[in-house]
């Protein structure tokens, strides 16, 4: 292991001689860090190629450096070593660690010294919503977004006698019944993920996750949930999940959510818009996509947005911005937008690339129109999503007690009790660490 | 002509012991005590905010009460995963012992599956023990419900003993082969004239001339299991289902990697050396009291 982490390192050293000799002749060299493989990772190596095509005297490097988390803390080892890449993409529960991380040089204030003028008001209301500070300003810029939808197997759902998606989660229940009436294995998915569980379900219901406005005023905000609309929708998912209504994805033949809806095998699936790129390449003709439900008579807010946002970091040499703020407008074009939605199932991020998408002979794909507007319900102080400390730790916690809920070792209530406890103690331990900084409030 | 293995002089083994030196201090030194300092402080992922807070991230990590069930999630993944990868070792290397003429062969066989890493190996058993696909989904659908390690616990414990033993296995066979080779082949013969069979063989000359060897298979196994299987819990269960494969060495990872906790999983890799020394402090112990009664007979 030794030898190869010094072999490694003795690559970068060389790699990075190599990088340095042709700066000489060159304007700038920007390093940009993704989190993204496959058909993602395909179309964002596009938009560097078509960046760097159209601007001859720049040059971004985009480098993928795996999973969202690993590339947050790849992000803070070569920040902490002092070699941090001027843009990185870190996914939305990591936005608390960013503001707080004095480490970066807010996009906003980048964008005005190099003379880049930028309306944030054209971003979408929930997206803005979503990464503003508490003072409206926007610290990075918005890149891959999306929000919960609900996938349906068209055929599978009219042979079973159901006419539409289901709206409410009373028509979902009732469609689940009859689909497995029907002889379906698998009348709907899940991977069991709060994301979708309980961020979106709550945000659709207008329901607080935390106090302070679910942490978005400031460090003393509490986890919350454990008693509202968020237990009613898991004691429901319990008894799905125990009556064989709902799979988990490990139980079917592709072992994960997306593709089991994607190859035809289960019914329904509630997933990200951003999984409309895997529906599409898996040919499926039948995919029908409505509005996350609500339950009946309850009013029903705007989606919350999950994703991630791009950040730039501080302490580069001077001739790395201008470029930076080059690249992030070309991102920010409509057209761009257009194409990276497009391809992924991500949503435009601005009012002008929205119309052009709909104006778009082929129209926006029904993933993203969904999405769009379930975005734009109205909202009330609860559907910016939550920013909390230690989010992806809390996530894993949730995870495991709804697990334990799952297997029959506790009810549903105690798990959701157990996670809000535990989170709680994340929370008062974040508001420890950065009580002392400057930025206390986010 | 000096005939004499030592260097003299205080400068030259200096110099050649220095390259090794110099990386165990990098690798080793530099990184527990960053360690032990980030254990003492609430340290903020960029860097830019530490604060001394004493014991406290030790006292909140002994007071939470999923750390004694990773505790225990340990000692059973530890002991299983030892006893399973030696008695599986030995078991292969009497049989390719007994039965020299293609004992050869099957010793080549044996320790080829060394050069897999624990995360591929993670992720072949991941798909060859799915619930949904494969041969063990072929038990689901005889008898329903029978094989969940992604809800039973034990099942998931099973699955990760398993995939640990599978890749100690080859060490194992290779260092207790050597030391069944290494016993005279008079001693064997003789008690096989008195009538011993090849069992009773094993069980009164052949263990008992090799146990330093076996000893020294299940310390570096323990250690493996305690430091080094986070690769394999990860790509398999990710601790799960509910915790019941979070074993410390897990936690540390998950905690510091991707939850960005420094001070907490510190703490937490602080305590895992403190047993870790603990653990072979013991088998040393008992190991040596019993040479010693041995001697005494």
């Amino acid at each position: 292991m030794i030898g190869r982490a010094a072999a490694r390192r003795l690559a970068c050293a060389l790699w990075a001689l190599a990088a340095a000799a042709p700066l000489a002749g060159r304007a700038a060299e920007v390093e940009f860090w993704y989190a993204h493989g496959g058909l993602y990772a395909q179309a964002i190596d596009e938009l560097c190629d078509g960046f760097n095509a159209t601007h001859p005297q720049d040059h971004v490097h985009c480098l993928s450096q795996g999973t969202y988390e690993q590339t947050l803390r790849k992000a803070v080892a070569a920040y902490r070593a002092g070699q941090p890449p001027a843009l990185v993409e870190i996914y939305d529960i990591g936005t608390a660690d960013m503001l707080h991380s004095e480490a970066i040089y807010p996009v906003d204030a980048l964008m005005k010294d190099n003379g880049q003028a930028v309306d944030d008001a054209d971003y979408l209301d929930g997206i803005r919503r979503y990464y503003a500070a508490a003072d409206g300003r926007l610290f990075s810029q918005p890149f891959g977004t999306s929000t919960l939808v609900l996938y349906g197997n068209r055929g599978k759902l009219a042979a079973a006698g159901i006419p539409g998606l289901p709206r409410t989660w009373e028509a979902f229940e009732q469609a689940l019944r009859a689909l497995k009436a029907h002889g379906e294995s698998c009348p709907a998915v899940a991977d069991f993920t709060p994301w979708k569980m309980l961020d979106q379900v709550n945000a659709a219901a207008g329901a607080p996750i935390a106090s302070a406005g679910n942490g978005r005023d400031g460090l003393a905000a509490r986890y919350a949930f454990a008693d509202g609309i968020h237990r009613r929708y898991m004691r429901d998912v319990a008894r799905w999940h125990a009556q064989g209504l709902l799979l988990p994805a490990v139980l079917t033949h592709a072992g994960d959510q997306p593709l089991a809806f994607a190859d035809g095998e289960c019914a329904l699936s509630l997933d990200s818009t951003g999984s409309y790129a895997i529906v599409l390449k898996a040919g499926i003709v039948d995919a029908e996509v409505g509005p996350l439900p609500a339950y009946a008579g309850a009013a029903r807010y705007g989606n919350t947005i999950g994703g991630s946002s791009l950040w730039v970091f501080k302490g580069k040499p001077a001739a790395v911005y201008p470029a930076a703020a080059r690249f992030l407008a070309y991102l920010r074009e409509p057209r761009q937008q257009r194409l990276f939605s497009a391809r992924t199932g991500y949503l435009p991020l601005t009012r002008e690339a929205q119309r052009q998408l709909e104006a778009s002979p082929l129209g926006e794909p029904a993933a993203i129109r969904v999405g769009l507007a379930s975005m734009a319900l109205p909202g009330n102080a609860y559907s910016a999503g939550a920013r909390l400390g230690f989010m992806s730790l809390f996530r894993l916690i949730w995870q495991e007690e709804v697990q334990r809920a799952l297997a029959g070792r506790q009810s549903m209530d105690d798990a959701l009790a157990h996670a809000q406890a535990r989170g709680n103690l994340l929370l008062a331990r974040f508001q420890a660490t950065y009580a002392g900084t400057a930025r206390s409030q986010p | 002509m000096k005939t004499s293995a030592r260097f003299h002089g205080r400068w030259m083994p200096l110099a050649l012991g220095l390259p090794q030196l110099v990386l165990i201090a990098w690798f080793f030194y530099w990184p527990s005590w960053k360690g032990l300092w980030w254990s003492l402080h609430l340290e903020c992922p960029f860097g830019h905010c530490t604060r001394f807070v004493g014991l406290d991230n030790y006292r909140r990590e002994l007071g939470d009460a999923s750390l004694y069930a990773s505790l225990l999630s340990t000692a059973v993944f530890s002991l299983c995963g030892v006893a399973l990868s030696v008695a599986a070792a030995l078991a292969l290397a009497w049989m390719v012992e007994f039965h020299r003429r293609s004992g050869k062969l099957f010793r080549y066989l044996l320790i080829w599956p060394y050069a897999v890493a624990g995360s591929v190996l993670g992720v072949i058993l991941r798909a060859a023990a799915s619930p949904g696909i494969g041969p063990m989904a072929y038990l689901n659908r005889l008898w329903p419900h029978v094989w969940q390690p992604h809800l039973d616990g034990a099942q998931a414990m099973a699955l990760v003993v398993a995939a640990f033993a599978w890749t100690q296995i080859p060490f194992d066979f290779i260092v207790l082969v050597a030391a069944l080779r290494s016993i005279p082949a008079d001693y064997l013969a003789a008690a096989a004239i008195d009538g011993a069979g090849p069992l009773r063989r094993l069980l009164d000359i052949q263990i008992p001339m090799i146990r330093p060897q076996l000893f020294f298979v299940a310390t570096m196994n323990l250690v493996d299991s305690i430091t080094n299987s986070f690769a394999i819990v990860d790509t398999m269960t990710q601790g799960g289902p509910g915790g019941a494969t979070g074993i410390l060495a897990y936690r540390a990872y998950r905690d510091g990697f991707v939850g960005l906790d420094l001070s907490g999983s510190s703490a937490l890799s602080m305590l895992l050396m403190l047993l870790l020394l603990a653990a072979i402090a013991a088998q040393f112990a008992a190991m040596e009291r019993r040479a010693r009664q041995e001697g005494f007979r």
